[in-house]
């Protein structure tokens, strides 16, 4: 059964795009999890391949630590960040000029490229109808409605040159609770929220009717769109960077977001037209043909981390059960520890292993691995224990080998348990697997990032309902697999 | 088959010690071949254990066994084992094999091959007074002195030349038990296998034995031919424990 997984996981592999087809080294582009950071990465990708150079696309890194991050490591060559995030959530010299930033990345062996010619700040945003009754024009309007429903992306909750730094140099009352900036603008326009916070080249604003208060006391710093780039980039790909140079303002921003959030067009036609130097018209969002390729496709990866890391998981388990079952103390140590990776939360598991893997697909295998081994040591552990001293006993008195009890007796007898175990494992594999898209692993979660990115509910359902398939599916086929291997009277499952 | 003349097995100046326990104290005993000796005493006395020394479940702390004339202490226990039948009162049937399957174990366990004991297995059931149609059953579906039997014939299907029974018919109701060990009897005499037979029922080692240990605290206390034993017990305790067959 495992056999196949692998198997079908290896199918995945081989489907896996941006594979170099060219010749040349290839350049990794990454992207942040939100429009414009996926529409800007698109537009140098497509620049980059315009060049003749190969490109491979990671985006929809989970957050500004892991793209950084990935950067750092190689993972990706460039992603498109801003001066002021650079400044204060990287570095973390709030007001430092351009030169200081530009030496500190130097030591890191990064560059920033020349400016895309636009500034993206924070921004306050409501909804405009809420803004006029309660005459809030700028943030200092605020102090006097501590009452005001407060949301604001998870980044900007903790970044100091967010909310923290906002709210001291205002004096605002109001106690913000964390949303995906992707459902905010949403929430804001259905009265469920009062106030999120908004990028001010953000496309929907005006669709979601919400009104941008203005920062009177001039506290966002300028949030100047650069490349980012490992400064051992090829010449070509960054000569090819360095010609997108103020080729933007913030009006045509807005516009290509707009495109992307309101209209529903693919990031891929929005880069298209903006290279072609065309006022495109916008395009349907992805042919039929694409969306059942690209679903085959996540699928296929998802398959592939869920069943390596399974397969793994099962070798390690079982065998740590094997030696450790007449080890009671050990035993017990091992559950503990396992138990203990349990309790840390996925998304943070998925970050932690980055430092020690990079993106991609070897940290989120690691991270789901890491998971899958409580059910199955514990089952095993808990079959291999309860396995009837007598019947061990029997079959040493009949003259079995250590091989033979193993196969006549342990494994046949521990087997219920320990299937049970592989099925709570295989199905919490496929949930957490969703989660690996943040850190650039692809999959079934893919849709779901990029969906919550653009608010865009049918992107999310394309990577939601076939996880739920895929999980109900495996439940299915554990339960076929009980009912072949293990006799009626035998068998944990209610249902099998 | 490799055969010897001599006992079945032999044990001599044997200790057994479970931490300061002392289970089994000094016991030197000569096990006939193709024939039934009969171990009783009370629960407690070391029956069981005496057993599992001669298939190497226990090990002495000092003394020897010696089985078909050599020294565990220097056999391949596993070709050892494969030649001793075991069955013991919990008789030990593997849930996940069918009657048949757990009959024929010890046949695919050493031979890798069960066809040749498909003839046995059916041929031990019918001695064993059993149904041919239990073979496909699952051992919770049987009684429990059904399972006994399959038990019995699960040590006996490789026609070994000892058998070791602990208990072994306990579970038989009575009306039938009387019936299996007549043809119990009939095939050992055929088959000339050595059985040890441990038992807390006297009137069952009276029926079975043809040598009568009586075992107490760990010791033997008396050991002879039935007939003899059974006129004249030697020493109070033997005279007592045998004295229900008097009645």
């Amino acid at each position: 059964m495992l056999l196949a997984v692998t198997a079908v996981a290896g199918l995945g592999a081989c489907a896996e795009p941006g594979a170099p087809g060219g010749t040349g080294t290839t350049v990794v582009v990454g992207s942040k999890p939100f429009s414009e950071s996926y529409v800007l990465a698109e537009i140098f990708a497509q620049a980059l391949e315009r060049e003749g150079l190969n490109v491979q696309r990671r985006f929809g890194l989970g957050s500004t630590l892991i793209t950084f991050a990935a950067l750092r490591q190689g993972d990706i060559d460039v992603y498109p960040e801003y001066s002021g995030t650079i400044s204060e959530a990287i570095l973390k010299r709030p007001g430092a000029s351009m030169e200081d930033i530009a030496s500190a990345l130097d030591e890191l062996g990064l560059r920033m490229l020349p400016g895309l010619g636009f500034s993206n700040t924070y921004a306050l945003a409501m909804p405009r109808q809420l803004a006029d009754e309660l005459a809030i024009r700028r943030i200092s309007d605020l102090t006097a409605h501590p009452d005001l429903r407060t949301a604001v992306s998870h980044e900007f909750l903790e970044r100091e040159d967010g909310w923290p730094g906002l709210q001291r140099a205002y004096g605002l009352p109001q106690a913000p609770e964390g949303i995906a900036h992707g459902l905010a603008y949403r929430a804001a326009a259905e009265g469920r929220i009062d106030l999120t916070d908004a990028y001010s080249t953000d496309g929907d604003l005006g669709a979601w009717k919400l009104a941008v208060i203005e920062d009177d006391l001039g506290y966002f710093p300028t949030y100047l769109a650069v490349p980012l780039i490992d400064a051992g980039l090829e010449p070509a790909a960054r000569t090819a960077l360095e010609r997108l140079a103020d080729r933007f303002d913030e009006a045509l921003m807005r516009q290509l977001n707009a495109r992307a959030v309101v209209d529903g067009e693919s990031f891929a036609s929005i880069a298209r037209a903006f290279l072609d130097g065309e006022d495109a018209e916008a395009t349907a969002p992805g042919s039929r043909d694409g969306t059942v390729r690209r679903l085959g496709h996540n699928l296929l990866v998802h398959l592939k981390l869920t069943g390596i890391a399974l397969a793994f998981a099962c070798i390690a388990g079982i065998g740590l059960a094997a030696v450790l079952y007449n080890r009671p103390a050990v035993a017990r140590a091992a559950l503990y520890l396992a138990g203990l990776l349990q309790t840390i939360p996925s998304i943070a598991l998925l970050a932690l292993m980055i430092p020690l893997f990079g993106v991609g697909v070897l940290p989120a295998v690691v991270a789901l691995f890491l998971y899958a081994l409580l059910p199955i040591l514990r089952s095993s552990l808990t079959a291999l224990t309860t396995v009837d001293p007598l019947l061990q006993d029997v079959g040493e008195a009949m003259g079995m080998t250590p091989g033979q009890r193993l196969r006549h007796v342990l494994i046949p007898l521990a087997l219920p348990h320990i299937l049970s175990g592989l099925r709570i494992a295989a199905v919490i594999s496929i949930g957490t697997a969703t989660l690996a898209a943040f850190i650039g692993a692809g999959g079934l979660g893919e849709p779901i990032v990029t969906g919550l990115a653009l608010n865009d509910t049918g992107l999310i359902l394309q990577g939601a309902v076939p996880a739920a398939l895929l999980a109900l599916l495996t439940e299915l086929l554990f339960e076929a697999l009980e009912r072949r291997l293990v006799p009626a009277h035998m068998r944990t499952s209610p249902a099998a | 088959m490799e055969s010897h003349s001599g006992p079945a097995a032999r044990l001599s100046h044997v200790h057994v010690r479970y931490g300061e326990a002392r289970i089994l104290d000094d016991i030197s005993l000569s096990i006939a071949p193709g024939r039934v000796t009969a171990i009783v005493g009370e629960s407690g006395s070391g029956k069981s254990t005496l057993l599992r020394l001669l298939n190497g479940l226990v090990r002495p702390a000092s003394g020897d066994v010696e089985v078909f004339g050599s020294s565990l202490g220097s056999s391949d226990m596993i070709r050892v084992r494969r030649r001793i039948g075991y069955a013991v009162q919990d008789v030990g049937l593997f849930p996940h094999l069918t009657v048949t399957e757990n009959v024929l174990l010890p046949v695919e366990i050493a031979e890798g091959d069960i066809r040749t004991g498909r003839g046995r297995a059916e041929h031990l059931m019918s001695v064993m007074g059993l149904d041919p149609g239990l073979g496909d059953r699952f051992p919770h579906e049987l009684s429990g002195g059904q399972q006994q039997r399959i038990g019995i014939c699960r040590a006996m299907i490789r026609r070994p030349p000892l058998l070791l029974l602990d208990e072994s018919f306990s579970g038989v109701d009575a009306l039938t038990r009387a019936e299996i060990h007549e043809r119990f009897l009939r095939l050992q005499a055929d088959e000339g296998i050595a059985v040890v037979l441990v038992t807390h029922d006297v009137r069952e080692a009276a029926t079975l034995g043809r040598q009568i240990v009586v075992l107490r605290s760990g010791k033997i206390e008396a050991v002879g031919d039935s007939a003899t034993l059974l006129a004249r017990p030697a020493g109070d305790y033997a005279r007592r424990l045998l004295e229900p067959l008097s009645r």
